[in-house]
């Protein structure tokens, strides 16, 4: 699975506007909701689901990332959305710091569990490589992030 | 998720048990703020750069000290290496240029710099890649980074309330840091059981399982764990069966485990009425002997020597090879040493030019693969028999389905001795062969081998997933796989039987061994070898002290009349706890 | 100016990882001459430098092409040479 395919250029939020996790996580399933044409999403129960789950167990890993994951019966397959946030957004990480950059997976619940584990597989070794974080919060495009995407696919992970 | 319970499987890297939520922790990172910088601050920033890489080398050199008291010498390499690479005047040079020539602030004139090295790595082919060193050079870069944003800690984990750690892997920072009174245990995908997660952890009595594979993808902050740091086993959203039985084995470990094994130690492993069995261990390194005889075994009764053909890059040679052998035998000492050749497959130890297999758990491992490889086979002859000298050795092959197969490896075997013996080496001649029966077709035959076999060891989680077909890592069908199904019990008990009639010495070395569950009835159908993994040791020496083999016999017995899996776990959970309050 | 080549396997179980680039690197910096180690005829990294040579990501039976150039040339490789022979002192 490659990061420029679960994530489209549509889905792409380099200034995320709100500062709390409900409203980026909004701005997020909205993103989703446009970019793959899923007009029937209801973007408030989805939402609801993510806050709810989050609830149980933050999705923040620390160093700034979040990785808030949802089954989505609007959802044919796996699909991805990236948000940015440049004054970082309480998530209730781990290391109790903002989360600047967000990666939201939707998935069918009518697929195989593989396919979600993958894209979490996927954006979890994308984030761990020791410069996509960091460049991807400094990025002055969002041109500049998908390169970085990019870079990631081309490398064979061990 | 309201997802059913998973089982995962590890490297028991810190002994104990713990149960609670879990937290996925990602790797911490310091952000670059400004890219850029004024020309006129160009001085400035490079009097930062050198201020900071003067305090990463200060930083390390009193680690390389907290950490030599605190863990041991060996550890210590660790933190060498990356002060000398912190000193690269190369690399030096060019983050100064960054700064002046390019105006990039001092963070990103390094990230831009390890940014090329690390795509320098990745885009090796992936036979070449090293993971690791791609990690080491990222502690380089963190460190850096670190004191150029003024020296505090970043990615601290910061627990609110008891959890389970789970992460790819931790820095040696992160758990050196760790809030031990928040911390119930650790999980990482990497690591061994000499990591720095490994030592550390043990040092602090943290239960934790290394080297698990995908499993901080897969496990979301919130899920509820269990850490079976003494078999290396995560359990994954346990059920209430499953809680129960860890809650009682935590409790076990805790209050009574420890005191057991001191009292134990020395005790002799018999039944009441003075029944001698034996107790050995299933061991994968030789660094685990020690550990394993302070648990009271007698020796070692599986001694897997996988370790040596998974490490990076190459098949082991002879030298090396002897070198871990003669360390185990070294030791042990006179106490016996039960190795087994290699029982790997194409998947682990892919073979060049070789079509890979569509099903390589039925296909070339093992014994098959040794001897379709036989110089491979030939040098691991070589140095188990060159290691033997002054010790007592003996040799068993894996996965022997045939006894044309074990001839045809006695065959190799006794042709390494002739030349061994030409080349005037010396070595222990009488070293006894036997061979694993995991294979159901030479379970049904053990009298046909016994003329020429000198040993069995019955290698239940094979047995099991042949006998049953269940394939116990695949989680749906997972539950099939079941020690107390009738089945298995007829067949332990038809291999003891025809075993002790020809006289030869039988062991059970699969995991139905080292569970206190199956003790008294394994007993009762004939076993009088136990190899199990150290902890249990103490536990199973109690159970077999605490009955008389007419009362094992009785309960296997009861069990061999039993239809239902289930019912006779049941059982014999019952009977057990009669005998002994308080086991499992 | 001289240039000197030599090859050598790497036989180290770990490959050339974070200790033995350091130890290479200390080794080549006695040298006046330029020194780079290579494979597979790729232009190599600066043996000097620990880091670069960190990115051959070499792993054991890598073959090495070891090249310098400068008046103790010849020194030079010899020395680097035999640290990778002697396996960095590890095993």
């Amino acid at each position: 699975m490659k990061m420029s395919g679960l994530f489209h250029r549509k889905a792409f939020l380099i200034d995320l506007e709100s500062d709390d996790k409900r409203g980026a996580l909004r701005e997020l399933v909205e993103a989703a909701r446009t970019a793959y044409g899923l007009s029937r999403l209801p973007v408030g129960d989805v939402v609801d689901a993510i806050v709810a789950r989050e609830k149980l167990g933050s999705t923040g890993l620390g160093g700034g990332v979040a990785i808030p994951h949802v089954k989505c019966s609007a959802v044919k397959s796996v699909v991805g959305a990236f948000g940015r946030s440049a004054r970082g957004v309480d998530f209730g990480a781990v290391d109790g710091e903002p989360v600047y950059l967000l990666f939201l997976i939707l998935a069918s619940p009518a697929r195989p569990e593989e396919e979600f584990m993958e894209a979490r597989r996927c954006v979890a070794l994308a984030v761990r490589r020791p410069n996509f974080c960091k460049f991807a919060r400094s990025a002055k495009t969002g041109k500049e992030i998908e390169e970085l995407f990019d870079e990631v696919d081309e490398v064979k992970a061990p | 998720m309201g997802e059913g319970m998973k089982t995962r499987e590890g490297i028991a890297a810190s002994l104990g048990f713990a149960i609670g939520p879990a937290v996925v922790v990602g790797r911490e990172e310091y952000p670059i703020r400004n890219r850029r910088i004024e020309p006129s601050a160009v001085a400035a920033e490079e009097s930062r750069f050198g201020r900071a890489c003067e305090a990463a080398e200060k930083e390390i050199s009193s680690l390389c000290e907290e950490v030599e008291q605190r863990v041991g010498k060996d550890a210590v390499s660790i933190f060498q290496g990356h002060f000398a690479h912190l000193r690269d005047p190369y690399m030096r040079k060019e983050i100064i240029v960054g700064i002046r020539r390019y105006k990039r602030s001092a963070e990103y004139a390094v990230s831009c710099y390890f940014r090329r090295k690390f795509r320098k790595i990745e885009t090796q082919s992936p036979a070449l890649f090293s993971a690791r060193v791609l990690e080491d050079v990222a502690d380089i870069e963190r460190r850096l980074l670190k004191h150029l944003a003024g020296g505090l800690e970043n990615g601290a984990i910061r627990l609110k309330a008891k959890s389970v750690i789970v992460a790819h892997n931790l820095s040696p920072v992160q758990t050196i840091d760790l809030d031990r009174e928040k911390v119930l245990g650790i999980v990482t995908e990497a690591g061994g059981p000499t990591s720095h997660t490994a030592l550390i952890a043990r040092a602090y009595g943290i239960p934790a399982v290394v080297g698990l594979g995908a499993i901080s993808t897969d496990v979301t902050s919130g899920d509820m764990l269990v850490v079976n740091g003494s078999q290396g086993i995560v359990v994954i959203h346990p059920d209430e069966e499953t809680l129960k039985r860890y809650r009682a084995q935590a409790r076990n470990f805790y209050l009574i485990e420890r005191r057991l094994t001191d009292e134990l130690r020395d005790l002799r492993a018999e039944t009441k009425d003075g029944l001698r069995v034996e107790i050995l261990a299933n061991i994968e390194l030789p660094e685990e002997i020690p550990s394993a005889l302070d648990y009271g075994v007698e020796g070692i009764g599986l001694f897997r020597t996988e370790f040596l053909y998974l490490r990076e890059g190459h098949e082991p040679t002879e030298e090396e090879q002897l070198r871990q052998y003669r360390k185990a035998v070294e030791l042990l000492g006179r106490r016996k040493l039960v190795v087994r050749t290699v029982d790997l497959g194409m998947d682990k130890l892919p073979q060049d030019g070789w079509l890979p297999e569509r099903n390589p758990f039925l296909g070339t491992r093992a014994i098959r693969l040794s001897l379709q490889r036989p110089d491979m086979f030939r040098t691991q002859l070589r140095a188990i028999l060159r290691a033997s000298a002054g010790g007592d050795v003996r040799l068993m092959f894996p996965m022997i389905s045939s006894l044309e197969e074990f001839r045809e490896a006695r065959k190799l075997y006794d042709e390494v001795c002739e030349a061994l013996r030409r080349e005037k080496e010396v070595f222990d001649e009488k070293i006894p062969v036997g061979m694993m029966v995991e294979v159901p077709a030479a379970a049904l035959i053990v009298d046909l081998f016994a003329p020429e076999v000198e040993f069995f060891s019955i290698g239940t989680n094979d047995l099991i997933q042949y006998a049953v077909a269940v394939d116990r890592v695949n989680e749906r069908i997972a539950p099939l796989y079941q020690p107390t199904h009738p089945a298995i019990l007829r067949m332990v008990r038809d291999v003891l039987a025809a075993a002790q009639r020809t006289g030869r010495p039988t062991a059970v070395c699969g995991e139905m061994s080292s569970d206190p569950l199956f003790t008294l009835l394994l007993l009762g159908l004939g076993l009088r070898e136990f190899s199990v993994v150290p902890p249990a040791a103490p536990e199973i020496k109690k159970l077999i002290r605490s009955v008389t083999l007419d009362d094992a016999k009785a309960i296997a017995e009861r069990a061999l009349q039993m239809t239902d899996a289930k019912a006779i776990a049941h059982f014999l959970q019952e009977r057990t706890r009669e005998i002994l309050p308080g086991a499992s | 100016m001289p240039t000197v080549e030599r090859q050598v396997t790497l036989l180290n179980n770990l490959g050339l990882h974070v200790r033995p680039a350091a130890r290479l690197a200390a080794i080549a910096m006695q040298f006046r001459s330029d020194v780079r180690i290579g494979r597979d005829g790729e232009a190599g990294a600066n043996a000097k430098s620990g880091l670069d040579l960190l990115t051959l990501s070499a792993l054991y039976g890598t073959v090495l092409t070891v090249r310098a150039t400068g008046e103790d040339a010849e020194a030079a490789v010899e020395a680097v040479v035999r640290e990778v022979q002697a396996k960095f002192g590890e095993e």
